[in-house]
């Protein structure tokens, strides 16, 4: 309500003007705002997981914030007026690194980062962070808004994760280099030299009659059959050709119809992937596929084997399953026959867990799953 | 009787003696064969192959140099040269690689000796010889 003197040009009083204007809504709206911004300003003040704080244009700190305070361990009093440079290192400061990113958020709107930062005490920190160039209504740049979130704790999981999987590549290679040299010495010398010893055993033979000729026979038929088996263990020990082009399906394919077809056996592969998975997790999943379907060839005399592949929560569930006479699985997990402690530890290995059922008459069943890291986690680098 | 055709000369390459000997042994007792030189690397096979010019070269796949690089430096620079593959790989991709190579045929090692002498003769074009 305004009330206005009213005098003449005499200079007497002549009455009063009142202007009364209903301010009911006006006050409700200001104290609506004034609440709004309380509730606001309380949100950012106590944040503790973002430090979100403003700086002038020049990147000094104007306000700060709980979050700011537990992150970088600057009370208020200390740091409001300082340059925001103090929370890089000297050699990206040296660089010119704040001041260029102040000037990329002006020109652009916003610039966002991920790097090193200091903490008050001088220890790092890995920080995300965002700043906001803040414009008034007349387009002149009034400061920034900064949001910093300490990443340290999620990069360290990140590098641990990386290092598990280079870890478990190196392992598979070595693994694989090993099985190599061990086929390779197999080849150029174990079974060259049956081949020779063969070859002289018929020679002999030749020369020999009756009993001793068949008692020669049949040595150079033993000795064959070992040749038999030690090239299968040859081609079974060598790496699986299992690269960009191959890929595990097709190894597992390829493997399936020239060794489990040559038994006779028939065979399916069911097969649901996402993606094709890291070299080394398709070289993991291929050996233990290997020595299951190897156990089936060799014990299970069963008619029909089946393999699935299915990615499942971010891994690789797989199931290898046959119609054969099942194993008494105390018995042999005790002897390990069959190379289930290895296929176990395998799968274990690459962060999995495994699994056979079996009982008497009603088939086997091995399954295991292997999780696949992300194609890529170049998501942290400096 | 006829005359009797002349003997097929071959060149043996394998770098394993044990092979090359007990070879050696058995195509001595083959009137028609006539091993004329035997090499251990592919670079003896092809120079050997360019000296001798036999009718049949039986390779190994896996001696020093690799039997396709053998087989094919033989088909360049002794034409007339047959190749046989001797090898104690049974898998697909290798019989390809010889094949492309050159080889004319592919013997598993542990193949008997029977099966040795005759694939030597047919890769020579003596298919029914004797």
């Amino acid at each position: 309500m305004v009330i206005t003197a009213l005098y003449d040009e005499a200079g007497v009083l002549r009455g009063f003007g009142k202007v009364t204007r209903d301010m009911t809504e006006r006050r409700a709206a200001e104290q609506a705002l004034r609440e709004s911004e309380e509730r606001f300003r309380l949100l950012v003040q106590n944040v503790l997981d973002y430090a979100i704080f403003m700086l002038d244009p020049e990147g000094r700190v104007q306000s700060w914030n709980a979050g700011a305070q537990r992150i970088k361990g600057y009370s208020a009093d200390e740091i409001i007026g300082r340059h925001f440079s103090t929370f890089y290192p000297p050699d990206v400061v040296a660089a010119g690194y704040p001041a260029e990113e102040l000037v990329i958020a002006a020109r652009d709107g916003r610039v966002e980062d991920e790097g090193w930062r200091l903490r008050k005490d001088g220890s790092r920190f890995w920080a995300n962070v965002v700043i906001t160039a803040l414009y008034d209504e007349a387009g002149v740049l009034r400061g920034f808004g900064k949001v910093t979130r300490d990443m340290t704790e999620r990069r360290h999981a990140q590098q641990t994760l990386d290092e598990r999987r280079q870890l478990l590549a190196h392992l598979v290679e070595a693994q694989e280099a090993e099985r190599r040299r061990i086929a390779w010495d197999i080849h150029d010398d174990s079974i060259q030299s049956m081949v020779a010893v063969g070859m002289r055993l018929q020679l002999l033979e030749r020369n020999m009659r009756g009993g001793h000729a068949e008692a020669v026979r049949k040595l150079d038929e033993t000795v064959r059959g070992t040749i038999g088996r030690l090239r299968d263990l040859v081609y079974r020990l060598r790496p699986p050709a299992i690269d960009r082009e191959t890929g595990l399906v097709n190894s597992l394919a390829a493997y399936l119809g020239q060794v489990v077809g040559e038994s006779g056996m028939t065979h399916a592969l069911r097969v649901d992937l996402e993606h094709e998975p890291p070299r080394e997790t398709a070289i993991m999943v291929f050996r233990i596929a290997q020595e299951a379907l190897t156990n089936v060839r060799k014990h299970a005399r069963a008619t029909r084997v089946e393999i699935s592949l299915v990615s499942v929560r971010n891994g690789l569930h797989v199931k290898v399953r046959d119609d054969g006479v099942g194993i008494d699985g105390d018995a042999h997990l005790r002897h390990d026959h069959f190379g289930l402690v290895e296929m176990r530890e395998r799968a274990e290995i690459a962060g999995g867990w495994w699994n056979m059922t079996s009982a008497p008459g009603s088939g086997t069943e091995v399954e295991f799953w292997v999780p696949v890291a992300p194609a890529s986690s170049s998501a942290v680098s400096a | 009787m006829n005359g009797r055709p002349r003997p097929l000369r071959l060149l043996l390459c394998d770098d394993d003696p044990m092979i090359s000997e007990a070879l050696l042994d058995v195509f001595a007792a083959e009137p028609d064969l006539d091993v004329v030189a035997v090499g251990q690397t592919a670079e003896e096979a092809v120079s050997l192959a360019c000296a001798h010019e036999p009718d049949v070269a039986v390779l190994d796949m896996r001696m020093p140099g690799g039997g396709a690089l053998a087989a094919a430096g033989i088909r360049r620079r002794s034409p007339r040269t047959r190749i046989l593959a001797f090898s104690a790989y049974g898998d697909p991709s290798a019989r390809e690689e010889m094949r492309s190579a050159g080889a004319i045929a592919y013997l598993l090692k542990g193949a008997s000796i029977d099966e040795v002498v005759e694939t030597v003769r047919s890769v020579g074009g003596r298919g029914r010889a004797r």
